[in-house]
C-alpha cells in the first residue's frame, strides 16, 4: 500500500487542488469543480483510514534516514524525500502534490485547519504592492524571478485557550495646569488605584515549528477562526504542510508571556482617567489552559539578495504582510542629501536672507 | 516751559545749535556722536571729552551715539521724546542709540533704531539703564555722576551690543539644522526596514471570539493634593513701535 495520498479527479483521473478562490477543488485537467463535502465522500475511505501506516520498509539505518523518509509518488512513481516535519509536498519530477501518509495522525493530527483563501496570483500582487510603498528597496528586488519562490504552507499553529485572574495596584495622578499674569500653576491629585479582572483569552496562537520564526508568525495576525474546518488532509493538496515540532510544554512560556502583559494592558487601559500610573503591584495568574493543534496558511518567500537572506510572510486569509525588506543605502543617501539642501533653503528664506 | 507738542521744529532748531556748540564727530563711515546738555549738567571739559570717548564708541559700534540731558519732558512723553530727537539728529530708521536722563521726573530712556533696534534687544537696553542710571544718577542732584554715567553708557554700547550673524554664519547655521533634521528623518525611515512589529493579545479577549473581560474590582482611593507655581519667565525679545515722526524705534526706560 503506497504511503502518499494524491487526490484525483474521479471525472479524468487528473490530479485536483484546493482553491483558496473558490474554497473548493479543481482538477487542472478537465476544469471540473469539487466542493469540500463531495470530496470528503468520495474520499470518505482515505479519510477515515488508519493514516498511522507504518513506513519503515522505506527507511534506511543510515543517519539522513533519522530525520528523513523515502515516499513513493502515485503518479509517475518516483521517490519523494521528506524531511520529519512535511506533511504535504510536490513530486519534484512531476510536480502533483502529493499528501504524506502517517505524518498527520495521532497526536499529530490536527483539531482543524484553516484553509487558504488567498491564492498565489493574490500574494504576489500583495508582496508586490507591500514592496511598492517602501521607496527605499533596491529597484530589482522584487522582480517576478523572486515571486516564483513563493509558497504556500500550512503551518503548526497551538492555539491557547486561557483564564486568567488579573490584579494592578498602583498610584495615579492628574495632572492639571493653568496660568495667569505672574505664574504658571500645576495641581496634582494622587489616587491608589486598584483594578482586579477575570479575563479570558481565546486562541491565543504561537507556531509549532522551530524553524519558523515566532515573531514572524506574530506579526501577521490575527486569523479569523470562524473560518476553521474540521480536519481533513484534502485541503492540503497544492500547497505544502509540516507538522509541529514544538510541544505544548515549549510553547507555554511564549503564552504566558503575552497572556500577562495583554492583561496588564486591559487593567491600565481602565485606569486612562489619570495623567499618569506608576504600577505598584501586579499579579497575572493563568487559572486554566486549553490547548487547539490547527494548521494556518501562510505564503512564504525566502530570498538571498547581496548575500543576505530575507523571510517574507503573508497571512493565507487576511493578506497581512511582514518581513524585512532591504534598504538601498544609496537610496537613502540621495533622499538625505535633497532633504537636507531643500531644507537649508528654506530655513534661509525663513530667516529672511533671501527677502 | 516748552510745550511738549511743539517740539519737533523747536528741537531741530536747538539740536542744529547745539550741534555746533557740542561739537559733533563725524567718522568717515557716517557714524557719529552727540551730546546734548540742555541742563547744564557738564562742564564743556567734560562735553568735549565725553564727545570724543563716545565717537570712538561709535566707530566701535558702527551706530550713531547720542546722550540728551534735558527737564523738558516727563515720564509719559520720554519715548515719543527720545524717538524724535533721534530722528532729528540722525535721520528717520538711522542706526542709532540715544540715551535720554530725564531731569524732570527722573524717567531715563533709550531710544534705538535701524540696526541698533537688532543689537540691542529689550533686556539689553534694561541692562545698560540699571548700570548707567541705576548705579550713576541716583543720587540726589548735586551727587549725581553724569560723567560716570555717560562714560558707562559708551561702554556698554559696545560690550553689550548683539552682532547679527554673517551671512556665512546663517548658511553654516541652516545647513547644520538641515543635515540633524534629515539625518533624523532618514533614521525613521530606516527603522522602519527593520521588523519588529508585535500583536497586542488583547484582541483575543474580544466577546465576538469567545473571549472576555469581567472586572470584579475597581477602588480609586484619594491620596493627596498639592499645587506648585513657577514664576512666568519674562519675555526678552524686541518689541518695537512706530514714532510720531514715522520711525521705528525699540527702547526702554528706568525710573529713578
Amino acid at each position: 500500500m503506497s504511503n502518499t495520498v494524491q487526490y484525483k479527479c474521479p471525472n479524468c483521473g487528473g490530479d485536483i487542488r484546493f482553491s483558496p478562490e473558490k474554497q473548493g477543488y479543481d482538477c487542472e485537467w478537465c476544469t471540473s469543480f469539487f466542493t469540500q463535502q463531495q470530496i470528503q465522500e468520495i474520499y470518505a475511505d482515505i479519510e477515515s483510514s488508519d493514516l498511522s501506516q507504518n513506513v519503515d520498509e522505506s527507511q534506511s539505518t543510515d543517519d539522513f534516514a533519522e530525520h528523513n523518509n523515502l515516499y513513493v509518488c502515485n503518479s509517475c512513481g518516483a521517490e519523494i524525500v521528506a524531511d520529519e516535519q512535511t506533511s504535504a509536498t510536490f513530486c519534484c519530477y512531476c510536480h502533483n502534490p502529493v499528501t504524506l501518509k502517517g505524518r498527520l495522525s495521532g497526536d499529530f493530527k490536527p483539531n482543524r485547519v484553516l484553509p487558504f483563501s488567498i491564492d498565489r496570483d493574490r500574494a504576489e500582487q500583495i508582496f508586490k504592492d507591500w514592496c511598492g510603498k517602501k521607496k527605499f528597496t533596491p529597484s530589482d528586488f522584487n522582480s517576478n524571478r523572486t515571486l516564483e519562490k513563493m509558497t504556500g504552507l500550512y503551518v503548526p499553529f497551538w492555539l491557547a485557550d486561557c483564564n486568567t485572574n488579573a490584579y494592578l495596584h498602583g498610584l495615579g495622578k492628574r495632572v492639571r495646569t493653568w496660568s495667569d499674569s505672574r505664574y504658571h500653576y500645576t495641581r496634582t491629585d494622587e489616587y491608589s488605584v486598584i483594578r482586579e479582572a477575570k479575563i479570558k483569552f481565546k486562541g491565543i496562537p504561537n507556531d509549532g515549528e522551530k524553524k519558523i520564526d515566532d515573531a514572524l508568525m506574530e506579526a501577521i495576525e490575527p486569523f479569523d477562526y470562524s473560518k476553521l474546518k474540521p480536519f481533513s488532509m484534502s485541503y492540503l493538496s497544492g500547497f505544502y504542510a509540516d507538522k509541529y515540532d514544538v510541544t505544548k510544554a515549549e510553547v507555554f512560556p511564549k503564552i504566558k508571556e503575552r497572556v500577562e502583559k495583554g492583561a496588564l494592558d486591559i487593567l491600565k487601559n481602565d485606569a486612562n482617567a489619570y495623567t499618569t500610573l506608576i504600577v505598584s503591584d501586579r499579579k497575572i495568574d493563568i487559572l486554566k489552559t486549553d490547548w487547539e493543534y490547527t494548521l494556518m496558511p501562510v505564503w512564504f518567500l525566502n530570498y538571498k539578495y547581496q548575500d543576505k537572506f530575507y523571510t517574507f510572510v503573508v497571512n493565507g486569509q487576511s493578506g497581512k504582510v511582514a518581513g524585512i525588506l532591504p534598504l538601498s543605502k544609496a537610496k537613502l543617501f540621495g533622499f538625505g542629501l535633497g532633504l537636507t539642501i531643500i531644507l537649508t533653503i528654506v530655513f534661509l528664506i525663513i530667516g529672511g536672507m533671501l527677502l | 516751559m516748552i510745550k511738549y507738542r511743539n517740539f519737533p521744529l523747536f528741537i531741530l532748531t536747538i539740536m542744529l545749535f547745539l550741534s555746533f556748540m557740542s561739537g559733533i564727530s563725524v567718522s568717515a563711515n557716517g557714524y557719529s556722536a552727540i551730546i546734548c546738555d540742555d541742563y547744564n549738567a557738564l562742564t564743556d571739559e567734560q562735553e568735549t571729552e565725553l564727545t570724543q570717548y563716545l565717537y570712538n564708541k561709535s566707530q566701535e559700534a558702527n551706530v550713531n551715539i547720542a546722550v540728551v540731558i534735558t527737564d523738558a519732558t516727563n515720564k509719559y512723553g520720554a519715548m515719543d521724546y527720545a524717538d524724535v530727537y533721534e530722528e532729528n539728529l540722525f535721520g528717520i530708521d538711522s542706526n542709532s542709540i540715544l540715551y535720554l536722563i530725564n531731569m524732570n521726573d527722573d524717567y531715563d530712556w533709550i531710544s534705538c533704531s535701524g540696526t541698533a533696534i537688532d543689537y540691542y534687544p529689550q533686556h539689553t537696553i534694561d541692562y545698560i539703564l540699571q548700570n548707567t542710571s541705576g548705579v550713576y544718577l541716583i543720587s540726589q542732584n548735586d551727587n549725581m555722576d553724569f560723567y560716570g554715567a555717560i562714560q558707562s553708557y559708551g561702554d556698554l554700547v559696545v560690550s553689550q551690543q548683539t552682532l547679527p550673524m554673517s551671512i556665512f554664519t546663517k548658511i553654516g547655521v541652516s545647513f547644520f539644522v538641515s543635515l540633524i533634521v534629515s539625518l533624523i528623518v532618514c533614521c525613521i525611515i530606516a527603522s522602519r526596514y527593520k521588523f519588529h512589529k508585535r500583536t497586542n493579545a488583547n484582541i483575543y479577549t474580544e466577546r465576538a471570539n469567545g473571549g472576555g473581560v469581567t472586572f470584579t474590582k475597581r477602588r480609586d482611593t484619594f491620596i493627596r493634593t498639592y499645587t506648585t507655581k513657577t514664576a512666568r519667565s519674562e519675555n526678552s525679545g524686541t518689541h518695537t513701535h512706530t514714532s510720531s515722526g514715522g520711525g521705528t524705534h525699540s527702547g526702554g526706560g528706568f525710573q529713578r
